[in-house]
């Protein structure tokens, strides 16, 4: 077991706990968007940003990430993480205002308006839905693309992923409400038409195919397809 | 293996999410007096590591046989405990049922009503649980033996990769002799020594059977062992079966002499290549500009005097140092006419004409011969093999890939590999690339050893089985087969007592699509049994009058929880089953839940076409209309209805519960 100090309080857990499930578990509220139980760290959305306070000076340190030691001191309301968490939050609504999710920590944080508003986004860019559709499903139909402001989540080359297996785990993890199940197997909801003459197939964690079950005829005409399957779009 | 279910309820506060609107302590102190309870016990988050070893500790204390978590959603947890308590409970024993996203955040108003249903889905968990045998995983082992059909330059490329690594190989070939398609190029001397060179190392291997004129003309057996008959006699057993059969030229004449003999005395040729653009792509051969490049210079180099001329309307040399035949072929000094689009070349009076877009005025070429390029089409077998190993076709006739952007490879994870021009036209280059690539794929899976596979499957007593054959024509997966019960043939008509179904339970994705159309119960899936299921009703109505969703869990369920995370509210009454499929349930299944008192009972599915298990939701809705006439006929007041939801769609599933609850509610006597 390891002693450290968490605002103030002595606890202790054992070794390979982080310093958000030190918190967690004895109920210090620490606000996080990217994190999830069930995936491992990754610090994205930096709003669990802690205070380490070291001899040599405090630093600040993703709390989701940062693996629990003995005799460590943290803050999770000093004035330095509080005034740190504000302008995280203010970065997160310069394209993230218009979200519930976003609104409720601008609101308990006090903060207004972002310095500069860019378009609204409902993507914060935290990548749960990318490592979820990885590790849980173990499909990986989607991931973070491009650099810079072009960044975005997307299936491959943009169209929409045969390895989707439309299970809805990435809308379901996404903290902001962003994901439709569109966005993977745009342009339309079935993974498996984009534009190839291949007929839809099974699931890919059943594993098997089954021969190939044809369309319905009038779900042909409603997807746009012509008789061979081709999609015409 | 039957054991006396002793079930621990770990209920999970989520830090105040759950225990925010439910009554935990009331909720513990409910499910202390189901029957088959043993433990139950809440904590903050039972997934952080600490709160995991202490459930590891319960769970041997109290000799628990059966884990539910009940907290979040399955398919974020139930990967994570399960690996968690693994090697104490059986993985199937174990899972999550979600009171977060189901009981605590959508009724987030109304904390008694919330806890009465977060109350109420214990008890159904618990029934189900209660109800649930352990299983044992299916093992399928690997025979050690490659089959390569198919001795062109892929196939024999294949066999000798897979004899690299020690793997025994048996390679069938239709013709007399290897080598396939590049035996056609005797001119040029680079095909024929990937040739020759191969067919003396296969020669000299010990561990490849070399098998010529013959044929495979049946696959029987299953993942791991398939057993294929040619049309020789034998029969052979291997783990893996690569298909290489390759292509052929339509109407293609093989040279009788060589080229240059037959060249000697032309002096005008004329090469007709395709006009791809127009054509699909699955015909372009992508040999044919190759070819054509080849033989244009070879005849300029044999004859200096001689015109050669190439009417082309694209010229494909991607890939490899191909451009430097363009290059070759100008320095010989062959013409190259492009035609317009839509505009073919025509013959007239022993001249090629054909309109010069450049220059803007018909081109007139004399002409001894003219050769066209002629496509590569599959061979009139590769259908039918492709229907033996149920691989599926594209439009051009070639077996296709399943997912051909990013595992081009991959046909099914079942140990049947295409490689070579079977799989697309493509030239030897190509071939060998796509041959080691399989042959890669092939050794893994034969080094595997055997496949071991968690996911139910269905099972069927056959005692009970009365030979139908209903869930033969059900099944989606052609998982079971009709096969001849031995001796038994006593009462009843002797051809239905003659036969008994059979799964193959490696196929099989458990979509219990056979359990509900079996007239005599003989099909069980294994976590979807009847019992379960009923339990799961009588469970959910315990309480006193409400409603009864059936949720598909890919579709129905997978929107309940979102509406839930999202915080969309709707009528707490709503008890939410999940079934894999709405295809598994049963017109008395549906009837027997109003009559144990359900106000309404709703189901919920994939949209048309969308199903998971190819046909289930059809199924789904037969099935419903099945239940609606019944009980019409039956003089009931029927509340059932059908409702199609997007799996994200949590506003859908609130709508859809919402507009059931008042018009069931309207409904009711």
């Amino acid at each position: 077991m390891l002693r450290l100090t968490i605002d103030e309080r002595t606890i202790r857990v054992p070794v390979g706990y982080t310093l958000l499930q030190a918190a967690r578990e004895n109920n210090i509220p620490i606000p996080t968007l990217c994190s999830h139980e069930a995936l491992l760290p990754y610090g994205a959305c930096r709003l669990c940003l802690v205070e380490l306070v070291e001899p040599r000076g405090s630093r600040l340190v993703a709390s989701c990430g940062y693996p629990c030691q003995d005799g460590l001191v943290v803050r999770t309301q000093s004035d330095l993480v509080i005034s740190t968490r504000r302008t995280v939050i203010e970065l997160l609504m310069v394209t993230g205002a218009h979200l519930p999710i976003i609104r409720a920590l601008a609101a308990e944080a006090g903060v207004d308006a972002p310095y500069v508003a860019l378009p609204p986004n409902d993507c914060i860019l935290c990548g749960l839905c990318v490592r979820a559709c990885r590790d849980l499903v173990g499909v990986s139909a989607i991931s973070l693309t491009h650099r810079g402001m072009d960044r975005t989540i997307s299936t491959p080359f943009r169209i929409s992923s045969a390895d989707c297996i439309e299970c809805g785990t990435c809308a379901l993890v996404c903290p902001t409400g962003a994901i439709r199940i569109e966005d993977v197997t745009r342009p339309i909801r079935t993974a498996h038409t984009w534009g190839s003459p291949y007929e839809r197939r099974a699931c890919r964690l059943c594993e098997y195919d089954p021969p190939g079950a044809p369309f319905p005829e009038d779900y042909r005409e409603l997807l746009g397809m012509s008789q061979n399957g081709m999609c015409e779009t | 293996m039957m054991d006396e279910p002793s079930i621990g309820v770990f209920i999970c506060e989520c830090g105040g999410k759950i225990s925010g609107t439910l009554d935990v302590s009331a909720l513990v102190c409910g499910a202390r007096e189901l029957s088959g309870v043993t433990w139950v016990g809440s904590a903050g988050y039972w997934c952080l590591p600490n709160n995991v070893e202490r459930m590891r500790a319960i769970i041997a204390e109290q000799k628990l046989n059966r884990v539910i978590v009940a907290g979040c959603a399955p398919r974020t947890h139930d990967a994570l405990l399960r690996r968690a308590i693994d090697g104490i409970v059986a993985p199937n024993l174990v899972g999550v049922t979600n009171l977060r996203d189901l009981c605590a955040l959508p009724h987030h108003d109304n904390p008694a009503a919330a806890t009465a249903k977060a109350r109420d889905h214990i008890a159904m968990a618990v029934a189900d649980w209660r109800a649930r045998q352990s299983g044992s995983p299916r093992v399928a082992r690997i025979t050690p033996h490659a089959l390569v059909i198919g001795g062109g330059i892929a196939g024999m490329t294949a066999a000798l990769a897979l004899s690299d690594a020690d793997l025994p190989v048996t390679l069938v070939e239709r013709e007399a002799e290897l080598g396939g398609l590049a035996r056609l190029r005797a001119s040029d001397s680079e095909s024929a020594a990937l040739v020759s060179g191969r067919r003396a190392e296969i020669g000299a291997r010990g561990n490849i059977q070399v098998l010529m004129n013959t044929h495979p003309i049946n696959v029987a057996g299953t993942v791991g062992c398939y057993q294929v008959t040619l049309g020789s006699g034998q029969a052979i057993e291997a783990g893996v079966i690569i298909v290489a059969t390759g292509a052929h030229y339509s109407d293609f004449q093989p040279p009788t002499s060589n080229l240059q003999s037959s060249i000697s005395n032309l002096q005008h040729v004329a090469f007709v290549l395709c006009d791809r653009s127009s054509a699909k792509m699955q015909s372009c051969a992508r040999t044919c500009c190759l070819d054509t490049l080849r033989q244009a210079t070879e005849i300029k180099q044999h004859s200096r005097e001689s015109e050669v001329t190439i009417f082309f309307r694209e010229l494909y040399t991607a890939g490899g140092t191909y451009d430097e035949l363009v290059w070759n072929a100008q320095q010989a000094g062959v013409r190259f006419v492009r035609y317009p689009a839509g505009g073919a070349p025509q013959v007239v009076n022993g001249e090629i004409v054909v309109y010069d877009e450049l220059t803007e005025r018909d081109v007139r070429v004399r002409c001894d011969q003219m050769i066209a390029a002629m496509p590569m089409t599959p061979r009139a077998d590769t259908a039918q093999l492709a229907a033996m190993l149920r691989l599926p076709i594209d439009l051009g006739g070639f077996i296709a890939d399943t997912r051909v952007r990013l595992r081009p490879a991959d046909c099914i994870e079942r140990g049947v590999y295409v490689c070579g021009a079977a799989h697309f036209p493509c030239d030897a280059q190509r071939a060998i690339f796509q041959a080691y690539d399989v042959a890669a794929r092939a050794a893994q899976h034969l080094q595997r050893g055997e496949i071991v596979n968690w996911a139910p499957a269905a099972t069927i007593d056959a005692a009970r089985c009365n030979g139908c054959g209903d869930c033969v024509r059900v099944c989606p997966f052609a998982a079971i087969v009709l096969t001849r019960r031995g001796g038994d043939k006593e009462g009843g008509r002797q051809e239905d007592w003659g036969r008994l179904a059979v799964v193959d339970s490696l196929l099989c994705t458990g979509c219990a699509s056979c359990v509900s159309v079996c007239p005599v119960k003989a099909t069980q899936v294994p976590f979807a049994t009847d019992e379960q299921m009923e339990a799961q009703v009588r469970a959910g109505l315990g309480q006193g009058a409400s409603h009864l969703v059936f949720a598909c869990e890919w579709s129905g369920y997978s929107a309940a929880e979102i509406a839930g995370a999202r915080g969309l509210m709707y009528p707490p009454s709503a008890r939410v089953i999940r079934v894999n499929c709405t295809g598994r349930l049963q017109p008395g299944l549906l009837l027997k839940a109003l009559e144990t008192g359900a106000v309404g009972v709703l189901v919920l599915g994939c949209a048309p076409g969308v199903c998971h298990y190819e046909q289930g939701n059809e199924r789904a809705a037969a099935i419903f209309e099945q239940a609606n006439a019944l009980g019409n006929l039956m003089g009931l007041e029927v509340r059932l209805a059908l409702k199609w939801i997007p799996p994200d769609d949590g506003e859908a599933f609130v709508r859809a519960v919402s507009d059931f609850v008042d018009d069931a509610n309207r409904n009711a006597p």
